[in-house]
């Protein structure tokens, strides 16, 4: 009999199996098995000790009555069961509408498994479509949306929340993403302008920069043009003053004439008054100059000062939004207010930089390269195909990102997001799953075609590190065989990594759908008992058994074609874990090969031995042996037939 | 049927005289002696010259007979051709009897293959047969299914792909051994070596049981063969005499020729009882004439030449007229064939072999002597009965008789055509009773790279096969001969002549008299006419002619 503990996590090993979708039932069996309740009848009777309900709709949760259908039936059939929430269900995607969609499910799944199936565990696929464009190679191009935080908010609103730390949040993003303003503006972007901030971690900080630079070249053209102006005024007073003593002397030179000591003073003021005039004349074009052509003095004193490259930097900036006053920040406000409309790339880029300002221990646990990411996803666009490990990164750092969502989903609360827990209390899915001792289980899923190892989160040992972070008491990894191997992942593998870069890790695995290795996506097939099938099986299992998985269900997925001989191939393999049997020394009964086999064979023997000689025109071989006529004639054929072989 | 005609074109007085065969038929000595009287006159009649004949000393054989009543003629309707429907039925009946024994025998025998077959496997140890054998046919059935290969079975196991080589890994497996230490085999998957471990020892244990017991049925099943041989032998000679019985009793209307002629016989009508009994009689024997040797001498010394020579066998037993183009044109326009053509199971050997026996001494053909020339006499009895309204009957028989000589070999040829006959009596029979050595023999020729057969031609032997099927058909070749003039006996002589600058034109060829004119009247005819007397004297002599 299946054990669990108080937390109704598997106690040992608990041989499930999952009756599959009615729809793909034939015929009248498709209303047979229609509905919850009616799948654990299936169930039931397929030799297994423990079922795994799939919803196809979740409508099937508002069946009338159906909590008392199901409850009757468990009683009856003395079965316990486990949800497997929708199978398309996504809980890693951005896209405001469909995250609200996701939460809806999500919500009423742990209501269906904790209220109506009373599940010892309910169970929903991680992520189920492919990655964002993280970079060229990294996923598929995606449309502008309006957008989610990780935890259901208006992104915009997140990033304003978030801002207010010793990292400016919003000011990075209007740097690093002013592409999206000027895409909510309507207007094409500036090259320079998105080009220069994309290395910019504050938008503001930025600007005022410039912006100084300019103003000190400003005030220097102001200073100088002040000082022209009062050398001119001073020149215009001393040449006044020269000119009315000139005046006085040429006065009396008409009148009386200059002796030579006035004419010598008279030729030396109109010297001076003209050197004067000259002067100031001097003073005055350059005052015009600079009126006239003042940023170009600026340039010259920013040059002067910053050098030439630096100028020819900042300047488009500075004119394209200080000179044409672009009001980024107010942009932003108009771009927030309006649902935060970009790529999903952008919001996954962006709680990536959050995360790992953050250290957040999804992201630490996750990605390897704890570089910033900016940098990281800059080296990966432009060293694209250069490199693997970038592309590794890449990839750890969406799935990092897409479990920051699934946290956000699971721990999203309210009354929008959250399940109604008493008058106006509302709990998060997960709260409301752990009140209800429903383990949760996240499971790697079954690639679209074409999606084949894109999905966001893959691998059994990411799986892992998040269980561990989010609460590796209540939440666990439920590995699925065919799912991995279809993404491209070798189970046995994953189970080594484990092994080896996480000991003992294993364990949290507490759930494993293993079918016949047919990495074709939803073969489910059934296991032949005497097949290489079973030692290829046994030896995955076995591995992660060696990398902790000790006490977990082993649940069989059964499709279209049957359950044969798949209760009856677990147990052995159940048993021979039990007994710690290595894979190679597995004995010739654990496939089948045991006295009942050698019974059949021996009948085989019995029965057809002779055989061979049938077609045989004179002698009645076959029907009642050799030379038997006449026992036949004297209708004894029976008897004949029975002591032939003896 | 080697004619008269085709005799006397190449070897009688107009032929070309070669002395390579002799047949002379004297105007003389031909003649129809038709004598009426009361019933049973002519029945004696008949008695008495083949009672006579032989106490002449002379050979004489029944070459042909057959009968033909009126049904108003009930009393000697019911006497033969009654006898013959009733004959009819036994024959049915033993046929069927015959029939279903060889059936019987031949299923046995087919089982009996079959068994062999499979002793042949164990005693060869043809392990691969036996392994496909028991994958097949034993293992198959392994975890039973109503239909299909049995889910524990290697069959199944291929078939659902579930061990895909496990069929061919078994058959190349020799040993248990071979799953440890075999370098494919020992690196197989852990079930797939667990599984052939299981197979094999199934194997070895069915092998056994199977060897055994097969070895046992064979045995007796050969016995049954053997019985049941034996009974079938017994059947069909018990039919024999029956169906010989049936076949001596011929009707003349199964000939067309008497057919054709029944219509315009004007003595008999319908209405009326009358029967006809036809019958002929070869009778023969040897001419000494004492001269003969000298002239032989040229040729071939003093030894008397081989009755059985090429010139008969190119020219009457295995071909017509093979040396002779321009009368074998002739002879084809009439209708004429040779020996084999009449009787094709015909071979050299058994041409060979029959003669050795007509010649053999003490053989009732020779007359005890083998003489170079003979007097031969075909006698054919025309015996009609009318039984006339008023209950009274009357006999009517007529003799066509002819004294002929021949030489040796033109004998042979005779004799043999009757051997021949005899033998396809007895053929008949047999192939009647279904008995498998009497096949119907069919004659081909290989041209070029083509066969032909019966006019048809066949672009190759497996066609010819297709068309003639063994089971049948005795095919035999026939050697393409080189027809022309005397070729291959000539050529030896021709060398010998030239040696000696001898022109062959003044060369009498041949072991047999060549001077016909000047020799065979004035002594081989002189006793033919002497012995054809004798004949008509005696007949006229019983039948009162001159008392």
């Amino acid at each position: 009999m299946p054990k669990w503990d108080k937390e109704n996590r598997p106690i040992g090993y608990i041989l499930g199996v999952s009756p599959g979708f009615s729809q793909f039932e034939q015929g009248e069996n498709r209303l047979t098995f229609m509905g919850l309740a009616k799948k654990i009848t299936k169930a039931a009777r397929l030799g297994f000790e423990f079922a795994m309900i799939d919803f196809e709709s979740l409508s099937e949760m508002f069946e009338p009555d159906i909590k008392q259908q199901v409850e009757h039936i468990k009683r009856a059939q003395n079965i316990e069961v486990g949800l497997h929430l929708p199978y398309r269900m996504d809980l890693c995607l951005a896209d405001a509408y469909i995250w609200s969609t996701m939460q809806e499910q999500l919500k009423l799944g742990t209501i269906a498994a904790a209220d109506i199936m009373k599940a010892k565990f309910m169970l929903f696929h991680t992520s189920s479509n492919p990655r964002p464009n993280l970079t060229p190679v990294s996923g598929q191009r995606q449309y502008p949306s309006k957008m989610a935080s990780w935890n259901g908010m208006n992104f915009g609103d997140w990033i304003v929340k978030e801002s207010g730390g010793s990292f400016n949040f919003k000011q990075w993003f209007m740097a690093k993403f002013i592409r999206v303003m000027f895409s909510a503006m309507g207007s094409p972007p500036d090259v320079d302008v998105v080009k220069y901030f994309d290395n910019i971690e504050n938008f503001q900080k930025e600007m005022d920069r410039i912006n100084g630079i300019f103003e000190e070249a400003e005030n220097k053209i102001k200073e100088e043009l002040k000082k022209l102006a009062e050398d001119s005024d001073q020149l215009e007073k001393d040449a006044g003053n020269k000119e009315k003593e000139l005046g006085e002397l040429e006065l009396k030179r008409s009148r009386k004439g200059l002796t030579s000591e006035e004419n010598k003073k008279r030729e030396n003021l109109i010297k001076e008054l003209t050197e004067l005039r000259r002067t100031k004349a001097a003073k005055d074009r350059r005052y015009s100059r600079i009126i006239n052509n003042s940023s170009e003095f600026i340039k010259e004193k920013i040059i002067e000062k910053y050098g030439k490259s630096e100028y020819n930097k900042i300047y488009p900036i500075y004119r394209r939004i200080t000179l044409y006053q672009l009001d980024i920040p107010s942009v932003f406000e108009y771009w927030r207010e309006h649902g935060s409309e970009a790529e999903e790339y952008v919001v996954y880029h962006a709680t990536a930089k959050w995360m790992w300002k953050n250290k957040d221990p999804l992201y630490t646990s996750i990605v390897t390269d704890q570089r910033d990411p900016d940098k990281i996803i800059s080296e990966a666009n432009t060293k694209m195909g250069q490199t693997g490990s970038l592309d590794d990164s890449i990839k750890e750092i969406i799935t990092a990102v897409a479990a920051k969502y699934i946290e956000g989903h699971l721990k999203a609360s309210g009354p929008e997001y959250g399940i109604p827990a008493g008058e106006k209390k509302f709990v998060s899915p997960y709260e409301y799953a752990k009140k209800n001792k429903v383990h949760i289980f996240i499971e790697t899923n079954m690639p679209s075609e074409g999606a084949e190892g894109k999905l966001r989160i893959i691998r059994a040992t990411d799986h892992i590190k998040i269980a561990k972070v989010l609460d590796p008491e209540h939440i666990s990894y439920c590995l699925d065989t065919e799912h991995l191997t279809t993404n491209f992942i070798s189970p046995e593998e994953e189970a080594e990594k484990i092994m080896k870069t996480m000991p003992g890790d294993g364990k949290y695995i507490r759930c494993l759908h293993v079918n016949a290795p047919r990495p074709i996506p939803g073969a489910h097939a059934p296991i032949a008992l005497l097949s290489n099938d079973m030692y290829i099986l046994y030896r995955t299992i076995y591995k992660l058994r060696e990398a902790g998985m000790k006490n977990t269900y082993i649940i069989w997925e059964m499709g279209s074609y049957g359950v044969k001989q798949s209760a009856i191939a677990y147990r052995k393999i159940i048993d021979a874990l039990e007994k710690n049997i290595a894979p190679e020394d597995l004995p010739p009964e654990f496939f089948g090969i045991n006295k009942n086999f050698e019974a059949a064979q021996n009948i085989a023997i019995r029965e057809h031995a002779f055989d061979p000689l049938q077609g045989l025109l004179a002698v009645p071989e076959e029907t009642h042996g050799f030379l038997s006529r006449a026992a036949v004639e004297k209708g004894k054929g029976a008897e004949w037939k029975k002591e032939e072989l003896k | 049927m080697v004619s008269w005609n085709a005799i006397y074109a190449l070897v009688g007085p107009e032929a070309p005289h070669h002395g390579l065969g002799c047949y002379a038929q004297p105007y003389e000595a031909k003649t129809s002696l038709d004598f009426t009287g009361k019933i049973g006159t002519g029945t004696n009649l008949f008695y008495a010259l083949v009672f006579q004949i032989p106490k002449w000393g002379w050979k004489e054989i029944k070459v042909d007979e057959w009968i033909n009543i009126s049904p108003v003629h009930a009393q000697y309707f019911q006497l033969t051709t009654q006898q013959k429907e009733q004959l009819e039925s036994k024959i049915k009946q033993g046929l069927a009897s015959v029939s279903q024994a060889v059936a019987d025998l031949e299923l046995l025998k087919h089982d009996l293959r079959k068994y062999r077959e499979f002793i042949n496997y164990i005693e060869n140890k043809d392990e691969a047969s036996l392994k496909a054998i028991f994958v097949d046919q034993v293992d198959f059935y392994t975890g039973g299914a109503a239909q299909g290969a049995g889910r524990l079975s290697m069959a199944f196991m291929r078939n659902a792909n579930i061990m895909p080589t496990i069929v061919q890994d078994f058959m190349s497996m020799q040993s248990l051994e071979d799953l440890e230490k075999d370098k494919y085999l020992s690196n197989l998957p852990k079930v797939e070596r667990d599984m052939l471990k299981v197979k094999w020892k199934a194997y070895e244990q069915w092998k056994h049981i199977f060897s055994r017991e097969v070895k046992e049925r064979y045995k007796s099943l050969l016995n049954l063969v053997r019985s049941r041989r034996m009974s079938v032998e017994e059947y069909k000679n018990w039919l024999k005499p029956y169906i010989a019985k049936h076949k001596l009793i011929e009707e003349g209307l199964s000939r067309p020729s008497i057919r054709k002629a029944e219509p315009g016989k004007y003595y008999k009508s319908a209405a009326q009882a009358v029967s006809e009994n036809s019958i002929e009689i070869f009778a023969w024997y040897y001419i000494d004439v004492a001269e003969f040797k000298k002239t032989s001498g040229e040729l071939f010394g003093e030894k008397s030449p081989p009755v059985l020579d090429e010139f008969i066998k190119r020219n009457f037993i295995f071909d017509l007229a093979a040396d002779f183009p321009n009368i074998r044109k002739k002879l084809r326009k009439n209708g004429e064939k040779c020996l084999v053509e009449e009787f094709p199971w015909i071979t050299e050997k058994w041409v060979e072999q029959k003669t050795k026996e007509l010649i053999a001494e003490g053989s009732f053909w020779t007359s005890g002597k083998e003489q170079d020339y003979y007097s031969v006499f075909p006698i054919k009895m025309q015996r009609d009965v009318y039984r006339l309204p008023d209950g009274s009957e009357l006999e009517d028989i007529t003799f066509d008789i002819s004294g002929k000589m021949v030489s040796k070999n033109i004998l042979l040829v005779k004799l043999l055509e009757i051997k021949a006959k005899h033998e396809e009596f007895e053929r008949y029979v047999n192939q009647l009773v279904g008995s498998e050595k009497y096949l119907e023999t069919v004659r081909y020729i290989k041209k070029g790279k083509k066969f032909v057969a019966e006019g048809k031609e066949f672009e190759t032997m497996d066609k010819l096969r297709e068309e003639y099927p063994e089971e049948f058909y005795k095919l035999e070749e026939d050697k393409e001969k080189k027809r022309g003039f005397l070729t291959k006996i000539t050529d030896p002589i021709h060398s010998f002549f030239n040696y000696f600058g001898i022109p062959l034109k003044f060369l009498k060829r041949g072991p047999y008299e060549r001077d016909f004119y000047d020799r065979i009247p004035n002594f081989h005819l002189m006793t033919v006419g002497g012995r054809f007397n004798t004949i008509v004297n005696f007949l006229q002599s019983q039948m009162g002619v001159g008392h």
